[in-house]
């Protein structure tokens, strides 16, 4: 029996395992706090949203999330839970970004809305499933600020690949 | 930038500097230290020196209270990072052991009144 694969798949293919590899690249950095990490493969994630749209970008968010996971080992782990919620956390908010009228968010304002979506699911469901002591909102300001910082970083690298991209589609 | 990218960033800054402003104003004096450990909790009083030794998921935990004080000694966790924190001291001040499951919380009153010497307006 051979599955029949539409182009759409193949795109999808591509652009997660471009977010896995540098999702498992990533985690091999040393971070200094539990929960900050850069989150570069986001800016696949951006740019997916913006080149293919939200549906495409969603199935490429997710496939990272569960293969990174697979590939890293953390699958069902409470990491795996905290990556997860951050992902459809960041999505959702994604979602709602891409319907505002006008001319809309650029690179930079999508990537600072999921990185902070990102880190507010996360803190929602690590303060709800495993560490339920108001204490953990002391790390909440630091948090955000690191994903403030680096959802920066992520939009400027997103802007920059988007300028040299020449496939825009329709 | 789009003009919503900015506006996105001045919430975000916004935001940032309310969530400090919430979660990162001082603390009161310590009375008391809540141990809560394979879902029991015990409130002990800081003014007597002693050591606590309670049992985790992984083993134990050993929690000294000195001079008003409250810091892990012991822990049976790899990393350590439990007693690393060091001495709490004010209200509010927590460590946690998070492989072993035990949680070291100072608490005691934490009104403005014991918050701050003197309040100006």
């Amino acid at each position: 029996m051979r599955i029949q694969t539409t182009r759409e798949d193949h795109r999808i293919a591509w652009l997660a395992a471009l977010a896995i590899t540098i999702h498992i690249a990533e985690s091999a950095l040393p971070s200094p706090l539990p929960g900050i990490k850069p989150g570069f493969a986001n800016v696949i994630t951006v740019i997916t949203l913006l080149t293919f749209g939200w549906r495409t970008a969603v199935w490429v968010n997710l496939l990272r999330v569960l293969a990174g996971s697979l590939l890293i080992g953390s699958f069902l782990t409470p990491t795996f839970m905290l990556s997860l919620s951050g992902a459809l956390a960041s999505l959702c908010v994604l979602g709602l970004a891409t319907r505002l009228r006008g001319h809309g968010f650029g690179p930079m304002g999508y990537s600072l809305l999921a990185a902070q979506a990102h880190m507010a699911g996360q803190f929602a469901v690590a303060y709800g499933l495993f560490i339920p002591n108001a204490v953990l909102f002391n790390l909440l300001p630091p948090l955000m600020t690191a994903a403030l910082l680096f959802g920066l970083v992520s939009g400027t690298i997103a802007g920059a690949m988007l300028q040299s991209m020449t496939y825009r589609p329709a | 930038m789009t003009h919503a990218d900015k506006a996105a960033l001045g919430a975000s800054l916004l935001m940032l500097v309310i969530l400090y402003a919430a979660c990162w104003s001082g603390s009161g004096p310590a009375d008391e230290v809540t141990i809560t450990a394979g879902g029991k909790t015990q409130v002990l009083l800081l003014n007597h020196d002693r050591r606590v030794i309670v049992n985790g998921l992984l083993g134990k935990s050993i929690i000294e209270i000195h001079h008003g004080r409250a810091r892990f000694v012991a822990s049976s966790c790899n990393g350590k990072i439990c007693i690393h924190a060091g001495w709490l001291a004010r209200t509010g001040d927590t460590a946690a052991c998070v492989p072993n499951g035990v949680i070291v919380s100072i608490s005691g009153d934490d009104s403005p009144a014991t918050r701050y010497d003197a309040i100006n307006f």
